[in-house]
């Protein structure tokens, strides 16, 4: 069984827990076992990130300091950690005098950056370590082709490719392809590739709002019953922004993300994935299910 | 009394282009496609990538370091991925925060998160409520993960002395 | 010579797929046309200038015995040359041919009513048979072409051709007003997008035509007279000094004039202050390790550039079009002088850096640092002198701010305007210009070297605003044409020319006057003399005949006998039922 270390940011222990259990339980099923890594701190991604470059490697040099200590690759299922990581693995790699500095800080510790210890999102495992094969494979109740949803990947997981090295950043479709094999049908909408608004929340919140209603609109608009993501912070706007704006209460429609939706296929119960502390309800989407596969 | 015309200078553009992540600076042909591209431009007004940069490219050092503008951007890299001169105005923009920083000017909301996740070690301290450990606890999932703060408080005191 | 035997017509109606056919009721035109006098052969095709429709009619001419031949189609426009060509290789003289127009004149403009366009199809159809039945069978003529190339202005346009023609073995007479050559590159002291100055490009050159024996060079002269037609042309060349005439025969021209910096008074001060130039006059500067103002000698460190002046002027005459080589010129220049500057700024409408390597020289600019700021269309930037000092205003629209720059040295990128004695070369040359002020190509995308006048070719910033490479490309094309026409030795000529009947001229020179293009003389060798047309230089208009008043001069292939068969068939069309003819 292949282990890795769960990181899984700030956002998702508070405000997503659905998404830590989901992820655990569908990658155990499909014989990878995560173990969380304690004693981390934040990856100090978007404020420290603008304020001090150094203090932003410092603080995810730290985490992979960490990892590298207990020899385990880090897991990731945030896309704001996925590029904070990996950001600073390549500062870390590639800056002598960078890494010098930081690790004249983490000595206090007895922790020290190689570079040893790598980093991959959920994604990444899936496609990599998994494989779609094997996830049609453990399907057991597949999704009726009636159910139409939509992907959002977020930025970070995509952008830059240069760090993020997961899929095309114009057009992502190794999620899609995903949860065809669970047997859903997948629909292309307008700005696919757009930003969910999450991160101006702080700055303009009535901007960031609009934002993300567009993106639901977008989606509304190509007859998509349900959104898909890869990443906590994206889930939450996506989720959030629905009770706002114009949108009626009857008009919103589910979001999950991608661990729960392959959990339902793959038979996991629904307590288990943490359907239920799900904002918006996903029951339209437990029901588009066929019948049991023999 | 009409205020004082400005007269351009490269120097601003210089200094952005010394500092590592600005030299993207000198990239710019003012084509115009971030602000066509950016998500925050469609649906506020008053941001335009291009017209921020423009301004770096005039010398308006004061007016950038002292507005709210460049810490609108969302760093999604959108505009990167699209940029023709393949610049990158996330990369400026982080920059531009950095001087604005040494300046003396931070938004509050950078400064109270900044300060929330240095001295916690973790943004959500105060809202891991019972109820939602009760939730965890439901979903079998570790209670305590221990957040770190000894490690983020010496960066404090390292790199935001005086700032924060 | 005509042909003293019965005219034996073939009828052939294109219906040009669905162009003519869609209509015009074709088969119906060939049916009626089948019953015309003389008509001994009609029937419709679908593509007349396919190569089935050509062997058509080399078919039937030989199965017919046909001795004239209709065809209804397209624009002669279009394809009498093919037709006559067609018609030649079946045997005919190709001037016993003529050409109906069914599609531009009938089906194209009454789309909608095909009933009355098949009518007026029958009718042009009755016309061209009627005309058909009285052409004649008119000589070929050619004319020889001497080997030698006048090029009128040795820049660099002038001086590549020259060199061009003069390797392939041709004779080369290379005419400049100026005492040097090179024109205006020679000032030039940084070229884009090498960095090589405008000497370092000519001498080579240079001196190659001066050591050329096929090539002469007559420096400080004008062409003072021009006369001839194609291949012989005859020119006499003065020198502006002494007033020394020299004549020389001439198989073809190469009108290389080139350009004239704008001098833009009137606009952003310029004339107001020392320190405001052109980019020319700052190319003009000689070359130094500081830039020195202008007014006092010292070290400028700060200079300002200011884009498409006297250009793009929407309503100006003379000044509307843009010049095309300002903007990569401005970015060079700009690129140039950053090292030496604190601060260069570029003030622009467009940034317009096509050519090849020109957009890396707008990158290099950037990356230096040169300040580019755009400014509205609709709000020019002011010039002001302000304690001494250029004051410049504007409003940069990418920041949406006002604001103001006080250079030590403004430059302004001015039009390429045409020469001032263009209408002057314009006369001599039978050239004509656009609206931009430069001379006319003969067509601007297929034909864009040669002219109107057969024989005489421009090339470089005479034909319009470009840089010197561009004038370079056109040298050598319009080199090509010449040496084609030199190589061959002969080129033929219309036969469709008007002809004098010595024996009915009264002298009275109206023809003269009223010819476009110069191609009547008096002939000396009769008394009186009479007028005589030169066939090469006559274009067949026909204003010469509709203007003698003594019905003295023929148009050959359009006789007043064969113009009024065609009103009569038009207007006497019952006639035709009875199978008559019409006289």
């Amino acid at each position: 069984m292949k282990e890795y270390f769960y990181y899984p940011g700030c956002t998702s222990p508070v405000r997503l827990p659905q998404y830590e259990a989901s992820t655990i339980a569908v990658l155990d099923k499909l014989g990878i076992k995560l173990s969380y890594l304690h004693n981390a701190n934040c990856c100090g991604a978007q404020y420290v990130e603008s304020l001090s470059p150094n203090a932003f490697v410092a603080m995810s040099g730290r985490i992979l300091a960490l990892a590298e200590k207990f020899e385990k690759d880090i897991c990731v299922t945030c896309g704001a950690c996925n590029h904070s990581l990996k950001h600073a693995k390549h500062e870390l790699d590639n800056n002598k005098e960078l890494r010098i500095e930081i690790n004249s800080l983490l000595k206090e510790e007895d922790l020290e950056y190689t570079g040893a210890a790598k980093v991959v999102h959920l994604i990444q495992i899936l496609r990599d370590d998994v494989g779609i094969e094997k996830i049609k494979d453990a399907v057991v109740r597949p999704f009726d082709p009636s159910l139409v949803l939509a992907t959002h990947y977020g930025c970070h997981l995509t952008r830059p490719w240069e760090l993020a090295q997961i899929d095309d950043p114009e057009n992502p479709m190794i999620m899609d392809h995903m949860i065809e094999a669970l047997g859903a049908t997948v629909v292309q909408y307008p700005e696919k590739t757009r930003c969910c608004g999450g991160p101006l929340l702080a700055m303009d919140p009535e901007a960031s709002n609009r934002i993300g209603l567009e993106k639901i609109e977008n989606v509304r608009s190509v007859g998509g019953q349900g959104i898909v993501t890869a990443c906590g912070f994206c889930d939450i706007q996506l989720a959030q922004v629905q009770f706002g704006g114009d949108l009626k209460s009857e008009d919103r429609i589910p979001v999950l993300q991608l661990p729960q939706l392959m959990g339902i296929a793959f038979g996991i119960d629904e307590e288990t994935l943490g359907l239920d502390l799900n904002k918006i309800s996903p029951e339209p989407i437990i029901n588009a299910l066929q019948e049991v596969k023999c | 009394m009409s205020k004082e015309l400005h007269s351009p200078t490269s120097s601003f553009a210089m200094e952005i282009a010394s500092i590592p992540g600005g030299e993207d600076i000198r990239k710019c042909i003012q084509c115009g496609i971030c602000s066509a591209t950016c998500s925050v431009a469609s649906v506020v007004d008053k941001y335009r990538p291009r017209k921020l940069i423009q301004k770096i490219l005039i010398g308006e050092r004061n007016e950038v370091l002292k507005d709210d503008l460049p810490w609108l951007c969302m760093m999604c890299r959108t505009c990167e991925d699209r940029c023709q001169e393949g610049a990158s105005p996330v990369d400026i923009f982080h920059v531009v925060r950095q001087l604005a920083v040494k300046e003396g000017y931070i938004p509050d909301a950078f400064k109270q998160a900044t300060k929330t996740v240095l001295l916690d070690g973790w943004m959500l301290e105060d809202a891991y409520s019972d109820f939602i450990e009760e939730d965890r606890e439901n979903l079998n999932l570790d209670t305590n993960l221990e957040w770190n703060e000894e490690f983020t408080r010496r960066l404090m005191s390292k790199y935001f002395k005086g700032v924060i | 010579m005509s042909d003293a035997e019965e005219p034996r017509i073939g009828v052939f109606i294109c219906h040009c797929g669905h162009n003519i056919a869609g209509t015009v009721d074709v088969k119906k035109v060939a049916k009626v046309a089948a019953e015309f006098p003389h008509v001994v052969f009609s029937t419709d095709e679908m593509f007349m200038c396919a190569d089935s429709g050509q062997q058509l009619i080399k078919d039937k001419v030989k199965e017919y015995n046909l001795n004239r031949v209709v065809v209804a189609s397209c624009s002669p426009r279009m394809h009498e040359p093919t037709f006559r060509k067609v018609v030649e290789e079946a045997g005919l003289n190709r001037y016993l041919y003529e050409q109906a127009n069914l599609r531009e004149h009938v089906s194209w403009c009454h789309m909608r009513e095909p009933g009355a366009a098949t009518e007026k199809a029958i009718d042009l159809v009755r016309m061209s048979v009627a005309r058909a039945a009285r052409l004649e069978a008119l000589p070929l003529k050619t004319v020889k072409v001497e080997p030698r190339t006048l090029i009128v202005g040795a820049g660099i346009a002038g001086l590549r051709a020259a060199l061009d023609i003069a390797n392939r073995g041709f004779e080369v007479v290379l005419v400049d007003k100026d005492s040097e050559l090179g024109g205006h590159v020679r000032h030039w002291t940084h070229m884009f997008p090498d960095d090589k100055s405008g000497p370092e490009v000519l001498n080579p050159m240079i001196e190659k035509a001066r050591k050329h024996k096929r090539i002469t060079i007559l420096t400080g002269s004008k062409v003072r007279e021009f006369d001839g037609y194609i291949g012989n042309f005859k020119a006499t060349i003065e020198n502006i000094k002494t007033g020394d005439q020299k004549e020389f025969d001439i198989g073809a021209v190469i009108v290389t004039t080139g350009f004239t910096p704008f001098k833009p008074y009137g606009y952003f001060g310029y004339g107001e202050h020392p320190d405001i130039v052109t980019l020319a006059e700052l190319q003009m500067m000689p070359p130094r390790k500081d830039l020195l103002k202008p007014s006092d000698k010292t070290k400028a460190k700060k200079i300002a550039f200011i884009g498409c002046v006297g250009s793009r002027e929407y309503g100006k005459k003379g000044h509307e079009h843009c010049s095309r080589y300002c903007c990569s010129a401005v970015a060079k220049a700009a690129s140039d002088l950053r090292d030496k500057m604190d601060e260069v700024l570029i003030l622009y409408k467009s940034i317009r850096t096509y050519g090849k390597g020109h957009e890396d020289i707008h990158r290099l600019a950037r990356s230096k640092f040169v300040i580019f700021s755009r400014y509205p269309i609709e709000k020019e930037p002011t010039v002001e002198i302000i304690d001494g000092k250029i004051t410049i205003k504007w409003e940069d629209v990418f920041a949406d701010e006002e604001l103001i720059f006080q250079p030590d040295i403004l430059v302004l990128a001015t039009a390429m305007i045409p020469p001032e004695d263009i209408e002057e070369t314009a006369k001599l040359f039978s050239l004509t210009r656009s609206a931009d002020g430069f001379f006319n190509p003969e067509h601007i995308k297929l034909a864009p070297v040669t002219t109107h006048t057969a024989g005489i070719m421009i090339a470089g910033t005479a034909q319009a605003a470009k840089n010197a490479s561009e004038s370079v490309i056109d040298a050598s094309g319009a080199a090509a044409k010449a040496v084609a026409l030199m190589a061959r030795g002969e080129v033929e000529i219309e036969s469709t020319v008007s002809h004098v009947l010595s024996d009915l001229c009264s002298s009275c020179h109206t023809c003269i006057t009223a010819c476009p293009y110069g191609a009547i003389s008096m002939d000396e060798s009769h008394d009186p003399p009479v007028a005589l047309v030169t066939e090469a230089k006559c274009h067949g208009c026909g204003t010469c005949a509709a203007a003698c008043p003594s019905n003295a001069i023929v148009m050959m292939h359009s006789t007043d006998d064969q113009i009024i068969s065609m009103i009569q068939a038009y207007l006497s069309p019952m006639t035709e039922s009875e199978g008559g003819s019409v006289q």
